[in-house]
């Protein structure tokens, strides 16, 4: 029972709950970049919303499907053909034996998220299915997907077809709007308006670990020589020495010596994962209050979708 | 609990779903994390340098609960302190395969491999603090005078288990990965157990001094 990749692309990961509780011990969560688009996928084949799935990256990917079984694409606006016929993001799909599933390239947005209607067989380290790459642990011996490879599939199950509604779908454009909050390290800006003025762009430093973003000229910061390392989390905005802000995503290292200026809202966070080089990103001041509530509203939206909060 | 510890405690959010406390000495830092991870379903509980950092699910807790949270916390005593009770022995082979760096900080640091072990088992250690890959503990407390740069080119991997000097401080690869330091030996102790509920045999605040493989004292 497996599923053969032909072509693993440019980096296809599994990624399953991120690994919570360890970030004291040095170790990231990982996780999917995105994990509301994961969480629908999986949903769309009756899997839990953190089951393991495969995580496809801007250049697309293609496999081989050899069991009866269920799937869904969702995330980044991209082309999925089932043999050569056109398949819907966020519409789950029956394939046969002998079936070629091909995703991508994408078009706007980052990553795309394939859910399959079974177990997935990957490495489980504390706790956790998701690689993480620099550490060489989770999904497939730690490392990304290779063309050749076959993935193992167990509890294979045949759910009903299904499609998101539409207003449950998050959409990217790569022109993204992100809510941010106050960092403790703002203060160290020297030029504070200008975060909120400007239109950024995502440069080619992007990847699971984070996005390297670039104003009209470099941001200042006042001395910083004297900050101590301390914590740091997926959605921390760090300002380097280069004054260019660097967006910290899924594998995110624990702690960080640069000024921490901002902190995407957690109900933004998910747009991490589709933030790609080339991309516009624009910053919206909100205070933690507004933010609070704003990611209890949009659980509840998904609540009646989504059974356990994972977005 | 002194009144000027209370008065020092700054807590404040750092996100919306981040709260940090600065201002407290170091061993009550770590044992407010402690006391933190045992008492609170937080997501996580993070050391800094001199902060303790607190991330939360806002669907459980508000930012201002946490806060109320953590300063009621940081007026607490904490009995347990980590750092206190015994040092942990750590015990080293150096040179040879395990420690491929060894001649070269000897001769960096113009020292026989005796003068360089005593002044290394001679000291109490302190974890200073878990980070860069996980598991990697900085260890801090060493003799300036072993003080040694990093490699000029990192290994692309180094394995479990070895111990290293760079910046003027000891550290340790709980698990295998790419690293720039020194590698003089490798602890023969697990640190990594993947199968302990707490896997990692090193936590900041530990005391912990070497001793060499074979060297029963």
């Amino acid at each position: 029972m497996t599923i053969t990749v032909l072509k693993a692309g440019l980096q296809t990961t599994l990624q399953g709950r991120p690994r919570s509780g360890y970030r004291h011990f040095g170790v990231p969560s990982a996780g999917p970049a995105d994990p509301l688009s994961m969480s629908l996928a999986n949903r769309l084949v009756g899997n839990r919303p953190d089951q393991t799935a495969l995580e496809v990256t801007l250049t697309g990917a293609r496999f081989l499907i050899s069991e009866p079984l269920v799937f869904a694409v969702t995330g980044a606006e991209a082309d999925i053909r089932l043999n050569h016929s056109h398949i819907p993001l966020h519409e789950s799909r029956f394939a046969e034996p002998g079936d070629e599933l091909s995703i991508g390239p994408t078009k706007a947005g980052c990553r795309n998220y394939l859910a399959i209607s079974a177990d997935i067989v990957a490495d489980e380290f504390l706790g956790s299915t998701s690689t993480y790459l620099p550490g060489g642990f989770g999904g497939m011996e730690g490392r990304a997907l290779r063309d050749g490879d076959e993935l193992t599939l167990a509890h294979i199950t045949l759910p009903d077809e299904l499609e998101t509604p539409n207003e449950l779908r998050p959409l990217f454009n790569d022109n993204t709007i992100l809510q941010v909050v106050k960092g403790p390290d703002f203060d160290l800006l020297a030029d504070q308006a200008r975060l909120f003025d400007e239109v950024f762009r995502v440069t080619q430093r992007t990847s699971r670990m984070g996005c390297q973003l670039k104003g009209n000229e470099p941001l200042k910061t006042h001395d910083s020589s004297a900050l101590e390392s301390a914590a740091v989390f997926p959605g921390t905005i760090q300002c380097p020495p280069d004054g260019m802000p660097f967006l910290l995503s899924a594998d995110a290292q624990t702690t960080g010596g640069y000024p921490h200026i901002l902190q995407i809202m957690r109900t933004d966070r998910f747009q991490l994962g589709q933030l790609r080089p080339g991309g516009q990103v624009r910053f919206v001041e909100r205070d933690i209050s507004f933010a609070n509530e704003s990611y209890r509203q949009r659980w509840s939206a998904y609540s009646d979708w989504l059974e356990t909060p994972f977005i | 609990m002194s009144e000027t510890d209370l008065k020092n405690a700054i807590v404040k959010p750092c996100g919306d779903d981040v709260v940090r406390v600065t201002g407290l000495e170091r061993a009550r830092l770590l044992a407010l994390g402690h006391y933190c991870r045992q008492s609170f379903d937080f997501d996580s509980v993070v050391d800094g340098v001199s902060s303790l950092t607190v991330q939360f699910d806002p669907l459980t807790y508000s930012a201002e609960d946490v806060v109320q949270i953590l300063a009621d916390a940081a007026s607490r005593s904490f009995e347990n302190v980590v750092s206190d009770g015994e040092g942990l022995v750590l015990t080293v082979r150096f040179g040879g395969e395990d420690g491929p760096d060894l001649e070269h900080v000897l001769s960096r640091l113009n020292l026989t491999e005796d003068a360089l072990l005593q002044r290394l088992c001679e000291q109490e250690l302190t974890v200073d603090m878990l980070g860069f890959t996980p598991g990697f503990a900085y260890i801090r407390g060493l003799d300036a005078a072993l003080s040694v740069a990093r490699r000029e080119t990192p290994r692309q991997s180094v394995p479990a288990g070895s111990l290293g000097l760079a910046a003027g401080m000891v550290g340790t690869y709980a698990l295998d990965g790419p690293g720039g330091w020194q590698i003089i030996g490798r602890v023969i102790n697990t640190l990594f157990d993947p199968k302990k509920d707490d896997p990692f045999l090193l936590v900041p605040g530990q005391k912990v001094r070497i001793q060499q493989a074979g060297d029963s004292q």
